[in-house]
C-alpha cells in the first residue's frame, strides 16, 4: 500500500440520480473515495452498481439531464470539479485528468485517423502546430507500443485490433502526461492474454509518471492483480473500502465476501463454485434499509431499517454492515 | 479508385441495355399508330404516310426499331419528333430548364433542411425542434399536387408575388416559385432525417470520448458529431437528386415549364418511341452517375468504406 | 414519393432490433395517444364516405344543370357546383372512393410483395438474392413515375386494379431492400440459429422466427407512405394516365380546377380533402412508427 503520494482526487459524498418517466431513480449515493499519486484505485461492482456513473458524473461527460448531481464534492487538487463552471473544468478534465473507456471501437471516431485524434488533445490544451501535434500523437503510439507507430497515426480506428486500438485509447490518454487516469472498464471486451499486456503497459506508464489510477472493473482477478486499493459499490452504496490485500484476506462486508467465494480457483477444483444467491437489485426498487440485505446470508431483522453507515471497522479500513462494526465482530460470526 | 469506377461502368452496362429495352418494349406495345393519332381526322396522303414510317422505322421488327434508335442515341444523331422538331436543338432548349429548376430547388431544401435539421438536432424537444417535427409531418404528408396547385393560386393568381407559369420572366424569376415548393417538400425528409443522425450520433461512445478530452462544444459538433451525423444524409442525396426527374414532369406540367419532364411526357402520350427511350437512357445515365459520386463521395467521408 | 420511401426507411432501420409486441400491447399503446386517436376516426370517416357514399350526401354527383355551373355555395350545395352544374359537394364525397381503393390495396400489396421479396432474398443469399436484387436494381434504376406513365398509357380502359396491379409491378424495390437489411440481422441471430438446428424447416423458420422479428421497419414504412399512395392516384389521374371518366376522383377534379383558375372552389375542396386524408395516413404511421421504436418504450 503505497498511500504516501499527494491525494489528487477527493470524491466526497457524490450523489446521482437520473429523472425518468418513472420519477427520480438513484444510482450513487453518498460515495467517497480518494486516490494519491502513484496509487491504482479499482472500483468494483457489478453493471449497474453505479461505478461508472460516479466518474462521469465528476468529470462532466454524465448527460445532464436525465443525469443529475444531488449533492457531494469531487476535488481535484484542492479544486471542486463539481461546483466549477464548465469552461473551468475542461481545462482539468481531458488535460489533467483523462479517462479510458471499455469499447474502444466506438469509443473512438470512426471518421477521424487516430492520429488525428491524439493530435486533438495537443491541439486544444497546448496550441501546438498541426504538424508538431501530428509529430507528438506519432510519437506517443510509439510509447503505448504499437509497432510501426508513425505510419499506423494515418489508420482510422477500424483497422487496429481490439487490442492495439485499447492502447490507442491509452495513448490519447496519456498523451497530455496527466495526473490521474480514469479507466473504465478498459479491458472488459479483450481476451484474458491482451488484457494482462494492457494492465502491465497501464502499470508501467503509470511507475514512470507518479500518476494516479482510477480502475473501474466487475473482475475480481483484474483488482487483486494491480489494484492497490479498492471500493466495493453495491447498488449505489460503497459498502467496502480497503486495501487490496486486506480486501482480498479478510473481507468484511458479507458482499466482498460472496465475490470472493465465488471466484474460481485451483484450490475448489471439482466442487461446485458458490455463487451469490439473488440478482442485483434494479435501481428503481432498492430494498429498504441495507440493499444487500435479501441476498445476505447473516440478515437480521435490523438490516430492513436503515441504511448501513460506512463504519472504520480497523485502521484504513471501512465496511457498511451493521453486523460487523469491527474486525473482531467479523471473526467471532 | 479508377478500377472501382471502371467496374461499376461495367456493371451499369447490362441493367442501362435492360431498362432501355423494357421501356422500348412498353412504348412498342401501346396500342394505335403514332402517326395517325398525330394527324387527327386529316387524311395523310399514303405516300408521305410511308416516307413518314420509314423515317422513323416504323415498320421495321421491334428489336430492330431499337438497335436503330440506340445506335442513333449513340452515335449522337438524334433526329426529329413525328412533328417535325430537330430533339438536339429541343435538348438543348430543355436540359437548362430543367437543371435551373432542379438546382434551385435543390439549393432551397439544402439550406433549409440542413439548418433546420442541425438545430433541431442539437436543441431536441426544444419548441423548435416540436413545431419542426409536426410541420415536416404535414408537409411529408400533403401530396405534391395539392402544394403546387395552392402556391400557384395563393402566390401567383392572388397576391401576385410570382409568375403564374411558363418561362417568359427568365432566371430566377420564373423558377422561385415552383423550386420554392420543391424544396419545401423537400426540405421536411431531409431535415428530419438529418436530425435523427443527430440524435443517434450525440449519443454515440466517441462523443463521450471526445468530451472527456475536454473539448469545447463547438469542436465536439463540428469535428466530432457532424462528420458521423452527415453520413446518412449523403445516401439521401442520391436516392433524393434521382427522384427529382420523376417529379419533374408534374411540376413542369402544372407550372408549364418546358423542360425535359414536359417533353418526356408530351412524348409518352404520342407514343414517340424514339424521344421516350433517348429521355429514359439520359435518366438513367444521370441516375448511374449521381449514383457513382455519391458512392465516392461516401468514401471521401467514411473510411470504413474506401474503394481502393 | 421517393423522399418519403428515403426517409421512413432511415427512420425505420433501427426498428429491427426491437421487441416485438403484441398486437394487443401495440393498440394499447396506440390509443393512448390522442393524435392517432383523432386520426383513426378521421379516417374512418373517410372509410364510409367511400363504402356508402350516400350516407354523406343525397344528392347524384352526375345530375347536371348546366345553367348552375360553376357557381358559388347554395341551400342544400354547400361546396356550390363544378363545371357542368352538377353538385360539388356529392361530386367531392364520391371521389373518395378510389383514393382510399387505391391507397389501402397498393400499400397492402406492396407491403406483401415487398416483405415476400425481402424474406426471400435475405435468407436465401445466392441465386434467389441476385435475381430479385438485380430485378430491383433495374427498377430502380429509372423514375418510377416514367414507368407509370408508360405503362398505364398503353393500357385503354383503366380501372382502379389496373392502377393497383401497376403500382404493385414497379412499387415493391424500396420495401424489399428495407426488409432484406433487417433479414440480414435477424438471420444470424441465436434463436434462428437454434430452431435451424433443431431441423425446423426454412418456411418455418420464416414464418414464425425471421418475419415477425424483421416486419417493424417494413410496416412502419408502409403506414407512413399510404398517403404518399393518394397522391399518386390523384397526380396520375391529373396528367391523364389514371383514372377515366366518367369515373368520378380527386385527381380529375384538379385536373378541372387547373383549367378555371377563377373558380378556386373547385380546387379548395377536394385539396382539403385529399390533404386531410394523407395527414391522416401519416400522422398514423407516425404513431405506429413511435409505438414500434424500442427507444422510445418505457
Amino acid at each position: 500500500m503505497t498511500a504516501t503520494g499527494e491525494v489528487l482526487l477527493k470524491v466526497d459524498n457524490l450523489t446521482v440520480e437520473f429523472d425518468t418517466p418513472r420519477g427520480p431513480v438513484r444510482a450513487v449515493d453518498g460515495v467517497s473515495w480518494q486516490v494519491r499519486a502513484g496509487e491504482t484505485l479499482a472500483i468494483l461492482g457489478e453493471s449497474g452498481s453505479g461505478k461508472s456513473v460516479s466518474t462521469q458524473a465528476l468529470t462532466g461527460i454524465l448527460e445532464m439531464p436525465p443525469g443529475r448531481i444531488v449533492s457531494g464534492t469531487a476535488e481535484y487538487r484542492g479544486a471542486d470539479l463539481i461546483a466549477m463552471t464548465t469552461k473551468e473544468r475542461r481545462k482539468i478534465v481531458g488535460d489533467r485528468i483523462t479517462m479510458v473507456f471499455q469499447d474502444s471501437l466506438s469509443a473512438l471516431n470512426p471518421v477521424q485517423s487516430v492520429g488525428t485524434q491524439i493530435a486533438e488533445c495537443y491541439r486544444v490544451h497546448r496550441g501546438l502546430s498541426k504538424k508538431d501535434a501530428l509529430k507528438r500523437a506519432a510519437e506517443m503510439l510509439d510509447q503505448v507500443r504499437i509497432p510501426a507507430a508513425a505510419k499506423r497515426a494515418r489508420d482510422y480506428p477500424h483497422e487496429f485490433s481490439g487490442g492495439m486500438r485499447q492502447r490507442v485509447m491509452l495513448a490519447m490518454a496519456l498523451a497530455l502526461d496527466p495526473d490521474v487516469l480514469i479507466a473504465d472498464e478498459p479491458t472488459t471486451a479483450l481476451d484474458v492474454t491482451v488484457q494482462a499486456q494492457i494492465l502491465e503497459l497501464i502499470a508501467e506508464l503509470q511507475a514512470e509518471r507518479d500518476m494516479g489510477v482510477v480502475l473501474i472493473t466487475h473482475d475480481l482477478g483484474v483488482v487483486s492483480d494491480v489494484a492497490d486499493n479498492v471500493v466495493v459499490m453495491y447498488a449505489g452504496h460503497v459498502v467496502e473500502r480497503a486495501s487490496t490485500a486486506a480486501a482480498l484476506d479478510h473481507p468484511v462486508h458479507p458482499y466482498t465476501e460472496g465475490l470472493l467465494g465465488s471466484m474460481p480457483s485451483a484450490d475448489l477444483k471439482g466442487q461446485e463454485l458458490p455463487t451469490i444467491p439473488g440478482t442485483p437489485p434494479s435501481l428503481r426498487s432498492i430494498p429498504s434499509g441495507c440493499a444487500f440485505r435479501p441476498r445476505c446470508p447473516i440478515a437480521i431483522e435490523e438490516c430492513a431499517h436503515d441504511v448501513p453507515p460506512l463504519l472504520t471497522v480497523a485502521p484504513g479500513r471501512d465496511a457498511a454492515c451493521i453486523r460487523r462494526t469491527t474486525l473482531a465482530e467479523k471473526e467471532a460470526v | 479508385m479508377i478500377r472501382y469506377i471502371l467496374r461499376r461502368v461495367v456493371a451499369a452496362i447490362p441493367i442501362g441495355v435492360i431498362v432501355t429495352l423494357g421501356v422500348y418494349a412498353l412504348v412498342f406495345a401501346m396500342p394505335g399508330d403514332p402517326l395517325r393519332e398525330l394527324a387527327g381526322d386529316k387524311p395523310i396522303p399514303a405516300a408521305v404516310l410511308a416516307a413518314k414510317r420509314a423515317q422513323f422505322h416504323l415498320d421495321d421488327p421491334f428489336i430492330v426499331q431499337y438497335l436503330l434508335s440506340m445506335k442513333d442515341i449513340l452515335t449522337g444523331n438524334f433526329g426529329t419528333t413525328f412533328a417535325g422538331a430537330d430533339i438536339a436543338d429541343q435538348l438543348r432548349l430543355r436540359i437548362p430548364v430543367t437543371l435551373k429548376l432542379t438546382l434551385l430547388a435543390n439549393v432551397f431544401q439544402w439550406t433549409f433542411g440542413l439548418l433546420f435539421g442541425i438545430y433541431a438536432g442539437f436543441k431536441r424537444n426544444g419548441w423548435i425542434d416540436r413545431s419542426l417535427l409536426l410541420a415536416t409531418l404535414v408537409l411529408l404528408a400533403v401530396p405534391g399536387l395539392v402544394a403546387f396547385f395552392a402556391a400557384q393560386f395563393v402566390f401567383g393568381v392572388q397576391l401576385k408575388w410570382f409568375p403564374v407559369s411558363g418561362v417568359l420572366d427568365g432566371f430566377p424569376t420564373s423558377y422561385l416559385l415552383p423550386s420554392l415548393v420543391i424544396g419545401l417538400l423537400g426540405f421536411a425528409g431531409l431535415a428530419r432525417l438529418m436530425r435523427t443522425s443527430i440524435v443517434e450520433t450525440v449519443n454515440a461512445d466517441f462523443v463521450k470520448t471526445a468530451r472527456a478530452k475536454g473539448l469545447g462544444e463547438q469542436r465536439v459538433l463540428w469535428r466530432h458529431i457532424l462528420p458521423n451525423a452527415m453520413l446518412p444524409v449523403v445516401t439521401f442525396l442520391g436516392l433524393d437528386l434521382a427522384g427529382m426527374f420523376g417529379g419533374a414532369i408534374i411540376t413542369e406540367s402544372i407550372f408549364n415549364l418546358p423542360g425535359l419532364g414536359q417533353f418526356m411526357f408530351q412524348a409518352i402520350k404520342l407514343k414517340e418511341g424514339g424521344v421516350v427511350v433517348l429521355l429514359s437512357t439520359l435518366a438513367f445515365l444521370s441516375f448511374i452517375l449521381i449514383n457513382l459520386l455519391v458512392d465516392l463521395l461516401y468514401g471521401i467521408l467514411d473510411p470504413r468504406v474506401r474503394h481502393v | 414519393m421517393s423522399d418519403v420511401t428515403a426517409v421512413v426507411s432511415a427512420e425505420a432501420q433501427e426498428l429491427g432490433d426491437g421487441r416485438t409486441l403484441s398486437n394487443r400491447e401495440l393498440l394499447r399503446a396506440l390509443l393512448r395517444k390522442p393524435q392517432f386517436v383523432l386520426c383513426s376516426l378521421i379516417l374512418l370517416g373517410f372509410f364510409a364516405m367511400a363504402a356508402f357514399p350516400k350516407l354523406f350526401t343525397s344528392a347524384d354527383p352526375r345530375f347536371c344543370e348546366l345553367g348552375k355551373s360553376r357557381q358559388g355555395r347554395s341551400d342544400g350545395h354547400p361546396f356550390g357546383f363544378d363545371i357542368q352544374g352538377c353538385d360539388y359537394f356529392a361530386n367531392v364525397v364520391y371521389g373518395a372512393r378510389p383514393s382510399v381503393l387505391v391507397s389501402i390495396c397498393a400499400s397492402f400489396g406492396v407491403f406483401v410483395l415487398a416483405g415476400t421479396f425481402g424474406l426471400l432474398a435475405g435468407y436465401f443469399p445466392g441465386a434467389i438474392d441476385a435475381v430479385i436484387s438485380r430485378t430491383a436494381d433495374v427498377l430502380f434504376s429509372i423514375p418510377g413515375l416514367v414507368v407509370l406513365i408508360v405503362i398505364l398509357n398503353s393500357v385503354p380502359n383503366r380501372s382502379i386494379w389496373i392502377i393497383v396491379g401497376v403500382i404493385l409491378l414497379i412499387g415493391w424495390p424500396g420495401g424489399m431492400r428495407l426488409m432484406r437489411a433487417t433479414v440480414f440481422s435477424v438471420r444470424n441471430r441465436e434463436y434462428v440459429l437454434a430452431a435451424k438446428s433443431i431441423g425446423v424447416p426454412p418456411v418455418r423458420i420464416l414464418r414464425k422466427h425471421v418475419f415477425p422479428n424483421a416486419m417493424a421497419p417494413l410496416l412502419a414504412m408502409t403506414t407512413l407512405g399510404i398517403g404518399g399512395m393518394v397522391g399518386l392516384e390523384a397526380a396520375l389521374t391529373f396528367l391523364g394516365v389514371g383514372l377515366q371518366p366518367p369515373s368520378i376522383s380527386w385527381g380529375s377534379q384538379f385536373g378541372v380546377a387547373a383549367s378555371y383558375r377563377d373558380t378556386p372552389h373547385l380546387f379548395v375542396w377536394p385539396a382539403l380533402f385529399i390533404s386531410t386524408m394523407t395527414i391522416s395516413f401519416m400522422i398514423i404511421g407516425d404513431s405506429i412508427r413511435d409505438a414500434l421504436d424500442p427507444k422510445l418504450m418505457r
